[in-house]
């Protein structure tokens, strides 16, 4: 009886959890005219990449994502650089010191975009960045550093100094002490951090809305919210869900294979602080 | 250029034909959103971010806005009175701002009423008339008497006005007095609310823009609809054909009828680089050829008056002597450079009435002192100013009900699902990895996706509501105060309920096993396990969740502006949405700061305020 | 010449804190091995670091084969360095590990493997070469660090501890082989350990420190039948050494709780601890000093116990073939050559001369 409960809650969680993602799946591939029909049905009778289809050739979604790929894929690589040099300088600092730094990093991280877009908006503006990848490059940069930094300090914390200073002995320069020993020894750390870091950047929305105003310019989710201007009947839903659909299986996929570390570095993150 | 959707191809026909007589320049039409608002929001980031499009396609009453920022070069230079003299003069006069012209018209719009010969002998002129029509032929829910415009959104300031005007009133007048509180706009409001609450139109109305009312229409589900002379064009592809007339707007008895002049124009933006060439186009645009290809393309009435007469088009269109008259009788709306605010004013208000949030009175008393107030009073100094701002106000206690909500249903959900995860079984990877799945998917993306699944009536929350019998009748979630509030606390729940959890699952494995086992062997229950040692030990891990969780919902931003953008009536309108407005739309990017500065603040202020409150005695030594 | 030698070094991390190191002068004899022994945080390792090159000095020079090396960076200081975990690169083969610090040195590839091959061989790890650090076992990886360090052919070996990571019984193995792989190819070696048994065996020149400070430095036996100061004689030897509290007056040694006193050729006047070693002990005679006392506690260890005998409020131990009961009444005798005099204040030694 008690097993039944835990069975029953558990499922309810998982459909609680996915409903809505499968929602999307299936809307996205009912043929395009079936969307609109009543009653609702639940499962596709039949399967129909006609809305697939329709958001690359109609509208430009290609375009979309081949920008979030630049802006996530700069943003993740230089946070990912930028973190790298300096969880290596906190490193060579105390541990309590280093942690103390550390925290006041996390303050800024804890800050939501929206808090952050004008003054952001403000100063790209002045720097003519505003409709440049850059811009988003380098706010998603700042935005991520302080996480990147936690999960890469963590890891190279894990690294014995007295590699580094075999190496020092050995010949190595202070870069390539970075660059050939503490890198490649953090490799899944790196990994995981990108990763998020990527996820984070893919999904941001507000920053990517105001500092790349152009259509040409648009993220994915920007260009999913734009699609249409709001409810009603004119609004392509089929398409809508076949984009939203396209956006968000990447990621499933992706955190389905990180999983664990995932959650590692979750909570390793948000705990300390 | 942007516009919308490129219906029928016209504009790619104007521009082939413009290309083929002019060699080296090039043309690109950007298919934006349906929405005006949105488009014009577009614009509007494109001038801030100073790279323009060189055409700009506006609406008219983007003019004044566009004009005094400074954004726009004037046309004087290329288009002399002569020129202008042959087009629609109510166009020509919507291009001034402050003396120079900055907006050629390239099409005509305006309000009107569409009625179905087939089933109404006579089509109401008046109020009285159309409640007794009504009354008469009406028979909702399968045939409604009229529809329109009523999401909050421009469209329904155009509405709206056309009642008041109608009614004889106007919102400002040439002084730049606000004339809202007066007894007209009171009984006017009062008529659009029973317009509704009598069923004469169908109470989805309030989430219809254009598009909506004319599908609405077109199904036969409607004896009337207001709409813009664009519907005509569709009308006669569909099974209507033949069976719909056109009138001016009801009014009331003892005024003149009124439309409200729409249409749109093109400018130049004053960073163009290459404003000869802009001028060439938008001159090739009021010729008779590309007006023409317009009107046939994509039913779009011309600016050139001459065409009116045109036989061609007569033939067509033989409406069009009507609607020239109906035309010449339009209207503009206030012209001011914060007509973008003046207007949101006023859609708030209206929405708010057909929603059933205000009565009429105080709707109208509050239009009549904001508007006042921003004309007026706009030079309060920003602490003061803090004091008046009522859309402070009322977004700041939205964001306290959408905070207060969301975060205690994230927590309890997310403790449960701890708890459960916490324990061993099989398929427990599953769990988590599922558990990941609303964390890491988009927000804005997937408050499309909630859009979606809370449409009225397609969406799969009102099938599933209906099946197992929580609603006797699908619902419009996202066009009620309660239910929109409900929509985004619950997206908001689901997104962020696994955050909060998987915090709390590593708290929960941080406990050591050996302290439960020894407070069990000293007899504890579960109980007496859960209050003295989970709870305690978890606590480092629940304030960090909760600092972050308050801090995260309170600046609430993607979800909200995608699910509702604040409607209806600004009931579910954040601060982070007001700010972003206050920056990107009315542009005072000073204030806008002034409050972001606030803001962050009180956040700090209030995470120390949890660190204080929720600190163990041992936690503090 | 000396291989290394230090001038007047001082060292501290945080500022004005207790000082790692004050004032260190050392002259370490060419192709010595010299121990540097001490308690955690004495500085031993610091002072090491400092060699190397790892960290630099507040004040004080440092010469290695005669050059002042205080600019010098590490890598190109001439001295190797094995440290206590070995710090093996986890992510490369035992033949890189080994090879890397030449190849960074730029010598050719032929002569590398060459190079490689021979301290492989000589430390019998030439069939690892292709394994990662991760599948040796401890003494193996001891090994791999070592031979990254001999083929470099330094001035100066450094170790840190390279014992300390292994098991008792592939230590006392490894101790005797690197003193003969060191003296094998006449190598200056710096070795620091907290182990006085190891430091005692292994070195040719030792040097104790304590609190910043050299103790003492010197030929090991020399140290341990000459202590300069009652850390040193505390510190070394195989048992703990009984002190006593007391006063020396008029040529005599009294005993703080009274418990006993006598004669000595020392002229000083002065509060002081004597202190004898166990084995100057020797249990049921009659020698010079005698004494009894009850037997409080019995460690066997084997071939012979470890007895504490109460007299007064000092607890004496020494060894003693025979296992007397607890409670027994037993005497005990020493020769009054064997007392060793520290000043109370100062902990140095004091001697009949002066």
């Amino acid at each position: 009886m008690k097993k039944l409960i835990f069975s029953i809650a558990i499922a309810s969680i998982l459909l609680y959890c996915l409903f809505p993602f499968f929602w999307t799946i299936q809307t996205a591939l009912k043929p395009a005219g079936t969307v609109f029909r009543l009653p609702v049905s639940y499962l596709p009778e039949t399967i129909s990449l006609e809305n697939i289809i329709d958001v690359f050739s109609k509208r430009p979604f290609g375009r979309y994502v081949l920008n979030s790929l630049i802006a996530g894929g700069g943003a993740t690589i230089l946070t990912l650089w930028v973190a790298a040099v300096l969880s290596f300088r906190l490193r060579a600092l105390d541990l309590r010191r280093a942690l103390r730094i550390q925290r006041w990093f996390l303050v800024g991280a804890i800050l939501p975009p929206a808090l952050l877009v004008i003054p952001v908006f403000v100063v790209m503006k002045q720097l003519s960045l505003v409709n440049n990848y850059l811009a988003l490059i380098l706010a998603y940069t700042a935005l991520n550093l302080p996480f990147a930094v936690w999960m890469l300090h963590a890891a190279f914390r894990q690294i014995p100094k007295e590699l580094d200073e075999a190496a020092v002995m050995d010949g190595f320069s202070q870069s390539a002490i970075l660059y050939r020993i503490i890198l490649p020894l953090s490799r899944p750390s790196l990994a995981v951090t990108a990763v998020l870091v990527f996820i984070f950047c893919w999904n941001e929305f507000i920053l990517a809305l105001s500092l790349m105003p152009a259509q040409s310019k648009y993220t994915v989710p920007v260009g999913i919210a734009l699609l249409s201007g709001a409810s009603g009947y004119e609004i392509p839903w089929g398409e809508i869900n076949a984009a939203v659909a396209l956006t968000t299986v990447p990621i499933i996929l992706v955190i389905a294979a990180f999983q664990r570390w995932i959650i590692e570095g979750l909570t390793t993150g948000a705990v300390k602080g | 250029m942007i516009g919308p959707e490129d219906v029928g191809g016209a504009w790619a026909e104007v521009i082939h034909r413009f290309h083929a007589a002019h060699r080296g320049i090039r043309i690109d039409y950007i298919s934006g959103p349906w929405s005006t608002d949105e488009r014009q929001n577009m614009y509007i980031r494109a001038f801030l971010a100073g790279d323009a499009f060189e055409l700009v396609y506006m609406d008219v009453i983007w003019t004044a806005k566009f004009a005094s920022q400074g954004w726009l070069l004037p046309l004087d230079r290329w288009f002399s009175p002569e020129v202008r003299e042959t087009l629609i003069p109510q166009g020509i006069e919507a291009g001034f701002y402050q003396g120079r012209f900055y907006r050629v018209p390239v099409r005509s719009d305006v309000g009107m009423l569409y009625y179905r010969k087939d089933l109404l002998p006579e089509p109401p002129r008046t109020w009285e008339e159309f409640e007794i029509v009504c009354n008469r032929y009406g028979n909702p829910p399968d045939r409604y008497c009229i529809v329109f415009q009523g999401m909050q959104y421009e469209g329904l300031v155009c509405n709206y006005l056309e009642y008041l005007w109608g009614a004889g009133g106007t919102p400002i007048d040439k002084d730049q007095n606000v004339l809202l509180d007066r007894d007209e706009n009171i009984s006017v409001l009062s008529f659009m609310k029973e317009v509704i609450s009598q069923g004469w139109a169908p109470r989805s109305v309030i989430t219809f823009q254009e598009q909506q009312a004319l599908e609405f229409f077109e199904q036969g589900k409607a004896l009337m609809m207001r709409n813009w002379p664009y519907a005509w064009t569709i009308l006669r592809r569909s099974p209507l054909e033949g069976k719909v007339g056109i009138v001016p707007f009801i009014h009331r008895t003892g005024h003149e009828p009124a439309g409200t002049l729409g249409g749109w124009g093109l400018g130049i933006a004053r960073g163009a680089r290459f404003p000869e060439a802009a001028a060439k186009f938008i001159e090739f645009t009021v010729s008779p050829e590309a007006q023409k290809v317009l009107h046939f393309r994509r039913g779009a009435v011309p600016a050139l008056k001459s065409l009116f007469k045109d036989e061609e088009i007569l033939q067509e269109s033989p409406h069009y002597t009507d609607l020239y008259e109906v035309l010449l009788k339009s209207r503009m709306r206030p012209i001011h450079p914060d007509y973008p605010r003046i207007s949101s004013i006023m859609q708030k208000h209206v929405s708010a009435v057909l929603v059933g949030i205000e009565s009429p009175r105080e709707a109208a008393l509050q239009m009549d002192q904001s508007i006042e107030g921003l004309i007026k009073g706009k030079r309060h100094s920003w602490p003061l100013r803090l004091y008046f701002d009522h859309d402070l106000k009322m977004t700041l206690k939205n964001t306290l009900v959408f905070t207060g909500l969301s975060v205690p249903f994230e927590f309890l959900l997310g403790l449960f699902f701890a708890l459960l995860a916490h324990q061993p079984f099989r398929g427990r990877t599953m769990l988590r990895l599922s558990v990941l799945v609303p964390w890491a998917l988009p927000t804005a993306v997937m408050a499309m996706a909630w859009q979606w699944m809370f449409n009225n009536p397609f969406g799969v929350i009102n099938d599933l509501m209906v099946r197992v019998g929580i609603l006797s009748k699908p619902m419009d979630w996202l066009s009620t105060p309660e239910g929109a509030m409900f929509a985004a606390v619950f997206a908001d729940v689901w997104k962020t309920t696994p955050f909060v959890a998987i915090i709390l699952l590593a708290g929960l494995q941080s406990i050591p096993q050996q302290l439960k086992e020894s407070l069990s062997i000293d007899g504890g229950g579960t109980r007496m396990m859960f209050f003295h040692l989970i709870l305690p030990l978890l606590m480092p891990f629940i304030r960090v969740a909760l600092i972050f969780r308050i801090i995260h919902a309170a600046g609430i931003f993607d979800l909200i502006w995608v699910l509702t953008k604040g409607g209806p009536a600004d009931t579910t309108r954040t601060l982070s949405l007001y700010i972003y407005d206050l920056a990107f739309r009315y542009d005072e990017v000073g204030y806008a700061l002034f409050l972001t500065g606030l803001f962050l603040i009180s956040l700090i202020l209030v995470s120390l305020l949890i660190v204080r409150s929720t600190a163990l005695r041992y936690e503090r030594i | 010449m000396a291989a290394v030698e230090l001038r007047g070094i001082s060292k501290s991390f945080i500022e004005g804190s207790f000082p790692a190191l004050k004032d260190i002068h050392l002259g370490i004899p060419d192709g010595a091995f010299a121990g540097i022994l001490g308690p955690s945080g004495c500085g031993k390792t610091t002072l090491l670091r400092i060699v190397a090159g790892l960290e630099r000095p507040d004040a004080g020079e440092i010469l290695i084969a005669g050059q002042v090396a205080n600019r010098i960076p590490p890598r190109e200081r001439n001295v190797a360095m094995v440290f206590q975990n070995y710090a093996l690169y986890p992510h490369k083969r035992v033949y890189e590990n080994i090879a890397i610090g030449l190849q960074l040195r730029g010598v050719s590839k032929e002569r590398i493997a060459e190079k490689v091959e021979a301290v492989a061989n000589m430390l019998k790890i030439e069939t690892l070469v292709d394994r990662y650090p991760k599948q040796l076992s401890g003494g193996q990886q001891q090994r791999v660090a070592l031979a990254r360090a001999l083929v470099r052919e330094p001035e100066v070996f450094l170790l840190d501890e390279p014992l300390s990571n292994l098991d008792a019984q592939v230590r006392e193995a490894t101790r005797s082989e690197l003193k003969k792989l060191f003296r094998g190819i006449k190598a200056t070696v710096l070795y620091v350990t907290h182990d006085q048994t190891e430091a005692m065996m292994m070195s040719d020149y030792l040097i104790v420190m304590d609190r910043g400070v050299i103790r003492q430095a010197g030929e090991p036996t020399h140290i341990y039948r000459d202590p300069a100061h009652r850390f040193v004689a505390e510190f070394i030897g195989a048992h703990r050494i009984i002190s006593v509290p007391g006063r020396l007056q008029n040529g005599r040694f009294q005993s703080a709780d009274e418990a006993f006193g006598f004669d000595t050729p020392m002229r000083v006047t002065s509060e002081v601890l004597m202190a004898i070693r166990p084995e100057n002990l020797i249990p049921e005679s009659q020698e010079e000093i005698g004494l009894q006392g009850e037997v409080v506690l019995i460690e066997p260890m084997g071939p012979t116990n470890l007895i504490s005998v109460k007299v007064g409020q000092t607890e004496w131990r020494m060894c003693f073939a025979r296992r007397p009961i607890e409670g027994e009444i037993m005497g005990f005798s020493f020769s009054s050559s064997n007392a060793l005099f520290f000043d109370a204040k100062s902990g140095l030694r004091l001697k009949p001369g002066n």
